[in-house]
């Protein structure tokens, strides 16, 4: 069978930052093949050394089984290689229309011509969202991305990456903001397209899609080619020997004891995500993990930043333990005890050329100056603490936080919260860029943690959720959908209750047999 | 850690790689450390052989006094810029002072603690335009301390009819002045305690106080969170806007004690005194960038960049070299020194999302 692509030995570091330690692997003509990792596995960098966007140190990449480089990612694109990254913003324009974000290749083409007529942009975007099957209407392709939901923006990145017709598609993720039924067509489409010749690589770490579209499955940790796997059955891998690759951990070692609940914490009262949304009521307890489940663009974000006071929502009501609670600044929730880990660590919590011990201070600087000036060798010693109760990898409480890697950089922003008396602890994608064993040191701490504190972990992966919850929430467009123990939360019921209505982008009936057409 | 105990953790000698061991002696590291203090010893070094007289306790003193009105301005720019960017209107306030100083006591003939008052609540004001600008209509720094130079500007020279304001001169109403600066007020920059100059103590204590604000207090800490990502600032419960606030306050009534001393200099209303220090100013709080190998601005760095780049005008004018050159040995200087904080560094090491945390507790 010939290897349409092939890697050898692939290298690659950042700094003292090992990533990937000799990767190989092959793709066969014509194949789905899925790619797993935890993360932090260096699935991404993997891709971006694929996609050109990264020059890995060592290794070959092969084409059709000649060697090739990628200088950059347009060099790739002219292989053949069509990638669709994980975030759908990285792809599209925001302030751009529909219309202009389809044709963008031609736009940005030199060849394309010099004068810019909206017809001929809008015509050719038609064209290149029948590769998806999409029908859209002329108000859509004029309405700005911006306006668009998160798994609309995606559908426009596939339909602009399979429009230049790529041999092989990478797609990283794909499907963590669509909802069941997008997810279904999408497959459809993949498949059609595949019987025509296209290969594909499909990384993920949902298990379901993997038993769904692939016969092959290769797992990376720590850098390296853990195994490779093929179906045992029409239906299903072995999971369990893939997933003790995987995590280097077998499943049952991650079982542990669900926690029963403890007194109400927090309770919120009619709240609204938007003016449209249905109002929202919830008690939270101490004494367990609650985990909010809910895709991109679910409110889950946005509920967690109204408790924490940082964002506003349409009407409602909090009451902390009791007493009502409506904090005007996050000021005031530190102060109650109230924490937040926010979203994104890069954007909302880590400060360029910040060491950790003053990261960890900032929300308790006053702790630390009694009077006015700051008294340094006891904030070092309590970031110290914090350091070895986390287990946080750094040379020491002085080290520049972008030193770090992801996994300690996020230990150190919920670690930070340990420093003061948490009533209630709010994490957004607490595990996002975070390997699987940092993963499981913050699952311990923040599970230490209920003991006196009410804790939400707010997550879009399933896996996550049951990996550290004993009561699971289900968000989906602004509404709570599910509540459920832990004990009687199943995998179908939770994407039951996290999918939403398919975009209405997608025609009713998908336009498999026309696109097949137009790949050839 | 249960985790740590699981055969994961064999990955600990690749693990310990990943700990940024202590690195040797760098050139390059070196350099962009120390490099501008380098220089300015070798400067001071090289000035000193060969203008007679260069290193001595007056010479070292009238550099200090040269510098002490923009240097005071751009410790004030160095606390908005600490917060956000560059306070474009300190040379204006500045200026502004010199005119509400020599309104004050020469046109309404009143005393230099008055003075002293006005042209404090003046930079303070212009201080809160700023910061409401910025702060609650949202306009970018830059261009709204730009607006403000420009309306601060023409603002002195309508105060004053566009006329320099000297003592027994004839307003355009047919008055003629009677005030004059009084003696207290030109004892500023004019008298001396132990051969230094009043302003030179001025000038250093403020540098002392704000480098003690900035590196030392829980404020200071908090304006650099501000300035470093103000959302993860405002996240972890600093208050940004009352902080922004506070820095172009700061930056206002630190612009008019720079207005201050130069009046007590001028002795006279000059409309135009003042708007060059402005780019003196940002010169040396970008030349501070440089300094330690910061590459943010802070105290220390303005200080010292007040001394290098007038240590250099100070030598080469002793050397012969004419006025006009001046602004041009400026830029230079100030290129060179963004070149020691930017394009020097080693390049920054991405952070990466790396799987060998297995190492962690060992």
């Amino acid at each position: 069978m010939p290897h349409v692509l092939e890697l050898r030995d692939i290298s690659k570091s950042f700094g003292p930052n090992l990533v990937l330690r000799g990767v190989s692997l092959s793709i066969n003509e014509g194949e789905i093949y899925a790619l797993m990792g935890a993360n932090g596995a260096g699935k991404s960098t993997l891709i971006k050394v694929l996609c050109g966007a990264h020059q890995s140190d060592a290794g070959t990449i092969l084409l059709d089984g000649k060697p090739i480089e990628f200088a950059d990612p347009v060099a790739a694109a002219r292989a053949g290689i069509g990638t669709v990254h994980q975030n759908p913003n990285d792809g599209v324009i925001l302030d751009m229309t529909v219309a202009e974000n389809l044709a963008l290749d031609t736009l940005a083409d030199s060849r394309s011509r010099r004068w810019f007529s909206r017809r001929r942009t809008e015509s050719f975007a038609r064209e290149v969202a029948a590769t998806l099957g999409m029908d859209l209407t002329p108000r859509m392709l004029r309405s700005p991305v911006r306006d668009l939901g998160v798994s609309e923006r995606q559908l426009l990145v596939l339909a602009r990456t399979l429009s230049r017709r790529p041999r092989i598609l990478i797609l990283d993720e794909p499907t963590s903001a669509l909802s069941g039924e997008e997810i279904e067509r999408l497959f459809e489409i993949i498949r059609a397209l595949v019987a025509d010749g296209m290969t594909v690589l499909f990384v993920t770490h949902k298990l379901s899609e993997i038993d769904e579209l692939t016969e092959r499955l290769g797992v990376l940790r720590d850098g390296a080619m853990q195994g490779e796997f093929r179906k045992t059955s029409e239906t299903h891998y072995e999971w369990p020997i893939v997933l003790r690759a995987l995590f280097d951990r077998s499943p049952s070692e991650m079982i542990r004891e669900e926690l029963p609940g403890g007194k109400v914490v927090l309770a919120v009262n009619d709240v609204r995500i938007t003016e449209s949304s249905a109002p929202i009521n919830l008690e939270i307890r101490d004494g367990e993990v609650t985990v909010l489940l809910g895709l991109l663009g679910s409110g889950k974000t946005e509920l967690l930043e109204w408790i924490y006071g940082a964002g506003s929502a349409v009407g409602g009501e909090r009451t902390l333990n009791g007493e009502p609670f409506a904090p005007a600044h996050p000021r005031n929730s530190i102060d109650a005890g109230v924490y937040l880990v926010p979203e994104s660590r890069h954007e909302q919590a880590i400060i360029p050329g910040w060491s950790l011990s003053s990261l960890m201070s900032l929300p308790f600087l006053r702790q630390f100056s009694p009077a006015l000036l700051m008294h340094e060798r006891q904030e070092r010693s309590a970031a110290v603490s914090i350091i070895d109760r986390l287990g946080i990898v750094a040379s020491s409480p002085r080290s520049e936080i972008e030193t770090l890697s992801g996994g300690n950089q996020q230990k150190t922003v919920v670690g930070r919260w340990l420093l003061g008396d948490s009533t209630l602890l709010l994490l957004d994608e607490p595990f996002r860029g975070v390997d699987i064993n940092a993963r499981h040191d913050i699952g311990q701490t923040v599970r230490a943690l209920t003991a006196n504190s009410a804790v939400i972990v707010a997550t879009s992966d399933v896996d996550e959720a049951f990996e550290v919850a004993d009561r699971i929430l289900v968000m989906s467009q602004g509404k709570m959908t599910a509540d459920m123990r832990l004990a009687e939360a199943t995998r179908e019921r939770i994407i039951a209750a996290m999918s939403h209505k398919p975009s209405e982008l997608l025609a009713d009936e998908p336009a498999i047999p026309e696109q097949t057409e137009t790949v050839k | 850690m249960s985790i740590t105990s699981s055969p994961s953790t064999s990955a600990s000698p690749k693990g310990s790689a990943r700990i940024p061991a202590e690195e040797g002696f760098s050139l390059l590291a070196f350099v962009v450390k120390y490099g501008i203090l380098v220089i300015f010893l070798i400067i001071f070094v090289v000035f000193w052989f060969a203008v007679p007289g260069f290193g001595s306790v007056n010479n070292v003193v009238s550099i200090f006094q040269a510098q002490a009105v923009a240097g005071i301005a751009a410790l004030g720019m160095t606390l908005a810029a600490v917060v956000g960017d560059l306070d474009l209107s300190v040379g204006a306030t500045a200026g502004l002072s010199v005119t509400v100083a020599a309104m004050t006591m020469i046109e309404f003939n009143m005393t230099g603690a008055t003075a002293i008052l006005t042209c404090l609540i003046a930079g303070a004001l212009v201080g809160l335009v700023n910061a409401i600008l910025i702060v609650v209509l949202k306009i970018p720094d830059l261009l709204a301390t730009l607006a403000v130079m420009f309306t601060v500007q023409g603002l002195k020279k309508w105060l004053v009819d566009g006329q320099t304001l000297t003592t027994g001169m004839t307003l355009p109403s047919g008055t003629t002045v009677k005030g004059k600066f009084t003696s207290d007020f030109t004892a500023i920059d004019g008298k001396a305690l132990l051969g230094v100059p009043y302003s030179v103590f001025l000038f250093i204590i403020l540098g002392i106080l704000v480098w003690v604000f900035l590196e030392r207090t829980r404020y200071g800490r908090v304006f650099y969170a501000v300035g470093g990502n103000p959302e993860a600032a405002r996240l972890a419960g600093a208050r940004v806007s009352r902080y922004r606030f506070a820095a172009y306050l700061m930056s206002g009534v630190l612009a008019a004690i720079a207005g201050i001393v130069l009046a007590s200099r001028l002795r006279q209303g000059d409309v135009t005194a003042g708007d060059s220090s402005l780019l003196d100013a940002v010169a040396m709080t970008l030349v501070g960038y440089a300094v330690l190998g910061a590459k943010k601005p802070n105290a220390l760095g303005t200080f010292v960049g007040a001394m290098f780049i007038g240590t250099i005008l100070q030598g080469l004018t002793q050397m012969g070299l004419s006025y006009y050159t001046q602004d041009l040995i400026k830029g230079l200087v100030l290129l060179f020194a963004l070149i020691m904080s930017f394009s020097l560094r080693r390049r920054r090491r991405r952070p990466a999302t790396v799987p060998t945390e297995s190492a962690v507790s060992t």
